[in-house]
């Protein structure tokens, strides 16, 4: 079985990546909307990703603002993730920074639109989970420059983290919610927002397996190296991992405190964590449509 | 008579939408009720159980606002909740082709064994999600499961469902859905 193929099994394998993501109805103007933003801030149009298709997918129940807010934030990433990885730039100096690189200038665009309605202890959160990224990435160039290689155990955190935690933390603006500050710290809450990052991010390592090859910042290429198995059985590894994982988003979701809560407030953390449980699949449909790892 | 208890029971439907208590609905609220009872659940909208689920709240929203001659975007009020559910899924015809398949949905997220049989834990699950008191579950699932063997099955709570919203009937067992009115 091929990676590729591979991530399409799960579909079928596992019942909580069964259905596929609905499609936003205003896609295309989803799209004009990142297209336009793009240009505005000076950077270039991608459109073999097609990133506005996983947030038109990943939010195709809600405002089309809201998904074409969460589209220009993935454009960004994307736009990160290529410098920083292929280009083997140092990650960008963002609120300190001085606008002068474009992607600066686009973080302060997009960071102004965002934060505006939020509340300090979001803010906060965001940050921290900024820094996160940045923090891995930097952990994975060391690592790149010294051939050293993640455990198994060592790598689900850091790929956390490379994959752009604070991601998560914009589905709140994007629907105009905010969680809790408790309810956000909370462990049943971590542990939702962790299990369904690793799926999405143990799917993209799949897909974008073989665009990537010879980095060694791949759960297959991990799995692989660890246990001393071929590519075929890694994949197989990891495909149990992503199985395991979904298991655990499901006892996460179940656990969170909701009847504890006022209920505008369970209310609107429960679409908060629909997205979150519908971000693997949209990850799934978005990649065999993509172009961004052919 | 019984029309006033339909409409007691329909006021209470429009407040399990209306969390706020402004006195209308849009469709994200509807849809926020189907959030809250799929993570009560554990279930995920991309699971085949999930997605019927979201699916089949959406088209009673598109059914209820067509009813009204609304687009989809309309927010309503209760006396056009009132009137909508009732042109729609009372006098008119789409009980069964909208209506039913939402509440089958929800009985099929309450059955996560896939037993057929829903107990009261599920219930209680299920219950929350609509704001009903703790203490009022037991005795609207004692109501409900009329042969006291201490499960309700899928089909018994879809009819429950279906009395509940369309029914006359003020014996009917499923008035005791959310508990008491």
């Amino acid at each position: 079985m091929t990676p590729a193929s591979a991530l399409t099994s799960l579909t079928s394998r596992v019942p909580a990546l069964a259905a596929p993501c609905r499609m936003h109805r205003s896609v295309h103007a989803i799209e004009a909307a990142v297209i336009d933003w793009t240009r505005r801030t000076g950077l270039q149009v991608d459109r073999r990703s097609a990133c506005h298709r996983l947030a038109a997918r990943a939010f195709a129940e809600f405002d089309a603002r809201a998904a074409a807010l969460f589209a220009q934030w993935l454009t960004w990433l994307f736009h990160l993730d290529d410098l920083v990885d292929e280009e083997g730039q140092p990650y960008p100096r963002l609120f300190a920074g001085n606008g002068a690189h474009p992607l600066e200038a686009a973080f302060t665009d997009l960071w102004r639109a965002t934060s505006a309605t939020m509340s300090d202890d979001w803010r906060l959160r965001f940050a921290t989970n900024l820094q996160r990224q940045a923090d891995a990435c930097r952990a994975e160039a060391d690592n790149r420059a010294s051939g050293a290689v993640p455990t198994i155990a060592e790598y689900p955190a850091l790929r956390r983290g490379t994959a752009g935690p604070f991601l998560y933390d914009l589905v709140e603006p994007c629907l105009g919610v905010e969680v809790p500050p408790e309810l956000a710290a909370a462990e049943q809450w971590q542990a939702l927002v962790d299990s369904c990052a690793d799926v999405a991010a143990w799917c993209n390592d799949l897909a974008s397996l073989a665009k990537e090859r010879g980095d060694a910042h791949n759960f297959v290429v991990v799995a692989a190296r660890e246990l001393e198995v071929g590519e075929a059985e890694a994949v197989d590894w990891v495909l149990d991992r992503i199985e395991e994982r979904c298991a655990d988003m499901r006892a996460a979701a179940k656990r969170l405190p909701l009847g504890e809560l006022p209920r505008r407030t369970a209310r609107d953390v429960s679409m908060v964590a629909c997205a979150y449980l519908t971000a693997p699949r949209a990850h799934v449909d978005w990649a065999a449509e993509s172009e961004r790892y052919t | 008579m019984s029309t006033e208890l339909r409409k007691h029971k329909l006021d209470r439907a429009f407040t399990h939408i209306d969390v706020d208590g402004r006195g209308q609905i849009e469709r994200d609220d509807l849809l926020g009720l189907g959030a809250r009872l799929l993570v009560g659940f554990g279930e995920s909208p991309t699971s085949v159980v999930g997605d019927r689920l979201v699916r089949s709240f959406d088209a009673i929203w598109s059914a209820l606002t067509a009813e009204l001659g609304r687009d989809n975007d309309a927010w309503i009020s209760n006396a056009e909740f009132h009137a909508g559910m009732t042109g729609a899924f009372v006098e008119g015809d789409m009980f069964e082709p909208v209506f039913r398949p939402a509440a089958t949905a929800v009985a099929e997220l309450c059955d996560g064994d896939h037993d057929g049989r829903i107990g009261v834990a599920e219930f209680r699950v299920l219950l929350s999600a609509f704001g009903t008191a703790y203490d009022d579950v037991d005795e609207a699932f004692d109501r409900l499961d009329r042969d006291r063997d201490g499960e309700l099955g899928l089909a018994e709570l879809v009819e429950a469902v279906r009395q509940y919203y369309t029914g006359d009937d003020p014996h009917a067992v499923g008035n005791w859905l959310f508990g008491p009115l």
